[in-house]
């Protein structure tokens, strides 16, 4: 009877996991670069090096008002972002479908900074919660893999529940091949199964409202609401009656010292502008509980129209749910706990991958299944990475001043993604898939470990040795990562 | 910091020990059976001592920082186990014969 249940569980977590595990090493990679998406932002403007973090004044805060207003004039829907400890930088955003992209602005006296334009960080935001294909096709297969992560995880559990304790640091490296990668996939399954089904259920429980719209309160679970982001909406509240009419903004100094009296000092993040109104809005990173909460003004003359905290349990629920997923409010440590989690994550389900070509390419290797399961394996595990890198080398060696040179980045991860795909489906198809795998790693290999030379040849660098930045992490990272595929390469050739 | 590094250091302990009190560890790592009781003491006592450090720090943060040092120091761990039974498996000079479920 108890044989028969594992049986059957494994078959369930066989093919759960193989086509759940496509879609969740993207998403679980994307998520683990997202956790420093402000960083990687901050990488991929290297004119930002030139300036240190410097207090919010007052007077830059005003100018830049006017500057956002000035845009909503011409029908533009900005928003502003303050400067935190993550990104001390005055910043003028648009939603531009997949990420906010906007300006730059020095805090202590609000000049603009000639920052090249890029996506930054947001790509890997987007990877990970719409596979860069929301707001509903691609968040509607993020919410079914994390199903599918959940369905794996109880079916693994059970296949294995017998020697969960004893065999829980088991790892063979010099056992056979197969053996060596079940261990390891057994070992970080379990050694991070919290970590993966806490993501997986707050994950799945935050969007929950996709995959049951007739519950929810409006498009796709969110409330219906004017100020929506998207171009298109951007072009229809424009032509609402009263909207971006008023001849000026009240200085929104006085507003923000206003908010943070009722909110709490340095909780303010986000200014967001409404008809007729402006919002001090509570930082993502001000509390653990994700929240929103603001204070509203009337544009004309700053006075408070209402303040705005989360009405009941139930969405203070919502917060925490949030709060766990987006871990905005963390700290370095903990971000990075969180990022070699997912990191683990995806490298977990990436042997499980693997496992599974490796149970069926005795009986099933010459069918054209087979292969594309191959090919995809390969795509998802080696060309992301492949892909990931491209966008950095992108950033970095297209002109700072080239026009649309953030959808000319987003085009180069996706082209290379592209090409790796099909380098995999020839090798796949060929007589010697194993170099597939082989090749990729080794360009992935090179590429990262030249990342740092690329970035101290086209950024203004000081005391490169006597300071630690967000530019030495991005490179070093990178070139651990570099020196991993190595390792993996030269395992690979080994006979 | 201080309290995940201390909280990491317990788990790896308490991680190590259980793992000594596998008979198939054992034999992997080619070594005589340890004395039992302060195996069984740091296994059940360590994670206890780096929940009371997590208690330190604020309620949410306290929880994750246990699961995750728990995480990872079992990877760390696991490399020690891995690098000691390498050598075992060399000096021995043949392939691993345990099988996985007893």
């Amino acid at each position: 009877m108890r044989d028969t249940l594992r049986l059957r569980m494994g078959w369930l977590h066989e093919w759960v996991g193989f086509i759940g595990g496509l879609i969740l090493v993207i998403v679980f990679t994307g998520g683990s670069l997202a956790m420093f998406d402000t960083e990687l932002t901050h990488w991929m403007q290297p004119e930002l090096s030139r300036y240190p973090a410097t207090p919010l004044s007052d007077e830059a805060l005003n100018k830049i008002g006017s500057i956002a207003q000035e845009m909503r004039k011409e029908g533009e829907n900005p928003f502003i972002t303050l400067p935190t400890s993550r990104d001390p930088m005055l910043r003028i955003l648009h939603y531009d479908g997949h990420a906010f992209i906007g300006s730059v602005y020095n805090p202590e006296d609000g000049f603009p900074i000639l920052a090249r334009e890029t996506g930054g960080g947001q790509l890997f935001f987007d990877l990970h919660h719409s596979l860069y294909y929301g707001p509903f096709w691609g968040n509607m297969l993020t919410e079914i893999a994390a199903i599918g992560l959940l369905i794996a995880v109880a079916s693994g559990v059970i296949i294995h529940f017998r020697s969960i304790l004893s065999d829980l640091l088991l790892f063979r490296p010099f056992s056979s091949r197969a053996r060596a990668w079940m261990d390891a996939h057994i070992l970080m399954g379990l050694l991070f199964l919290p970590f993966m089904v806490m993501m997986a259920y707050t994950g799945a429980v935050i969007h929950a409202p996709r995959l049951f719209p007739m519950f929810s309160t409006g498009h796709h679970g969110r409330p219906a609401h004017p100020q929506s982001h998207g171009p298109k909406e951007r072009k229809t509240q424009n032509n609402v009656p009263g909207a971006h009419k008023s001849a000026g903004l009240a200085a929104l100094a006085p507003m923000l010292h206003k908010a943070e009296t009722v909110l709490g000092p340095d909780t303010i993040g986000l200014i967001l502008f409404d008809r007729g109104s402006v919002s001090m809005t509570k930082a993502d990173s001000a509390s653990f509980t994700l929240s929103r909460d603001h204070v509203s003004f009337s544009e004309k003359d700053g006075a408070q129209i209402a303040v705005v905290q989360i009405p009941d349990n139930l969405h203070r629920i919502g917060g925490v749910l949030r709060g766990l997923h987006f871990v905005r409010w963390a700290g370095l440590p903990m971000r990075w706990l969180y990022f070699i989690s997912g990191i683990v994550g995806s490298i977990m389900m990436s042997g499980g991958l693997i496992l599974f070509l490796m149970k069926h390419r005795p009986r099933k290797a010459r069918t054209f299944l087979f292969r594309l399961a191959e090919t995809l394996t390969i795509a998802v595990t080696t060309g992301l990475p492949l892909a990931c890198l491209a966008y950095l080398w992108a950033n970095r060696l297209f002109w700072s001043d080239l026009p649309n040179r953030a959808d000319l980045e987003i085009r180069a991860f996706f082209i290379v993604w592209a090409l790796s795909l099909l380098h995999a489906a020839l090798r796949s198809f060929g007589p010697k898939p194993r170099r597939g795998w082989n090749e990729q790693c080794s360009v992935f290999a090179a590429y990262a470990l030249a990342l740092l030379p690329l970035d101290l040849m086209t950024r203004s660098v000081n005391g490169f040795l006597t300071s630690f930045d967000v530019y030495k992490a991005v490179d070093l990272t990178a070139v651990g990562f570099g020196l991993i595929a190595l390792f993996i390469h030269r395992r690979l050739v080994a006979p | 910091m201080i309290i995940t590094l201390i909280t990491m250091a317990f788990w790896g302990i308490a991680l190590f020990s259980h793992a000594l009190l596998q008979p198939k560890f054992l034999r992997l790592q080619g070594f005589e059976a340890p004395h039992r009781l302060p195996l069984h003491l740091f296994r059940l006592v360590l994670p206890v001592l780096a929940a009371f450090l997590c208690c330190q720090l604020d309620f949410p943060e306290g929880v994750l920082v246990w699961f995750g040092s728990a995480s990872i120091a079992g990877l760390l761990a696991t490399a020690l186990l891995t690098v000691l039974s390498v050598r075992n498996m060399k000096r021995l000079g043949h392939p691993d014969k345990v099988p996985r479920s007893s």
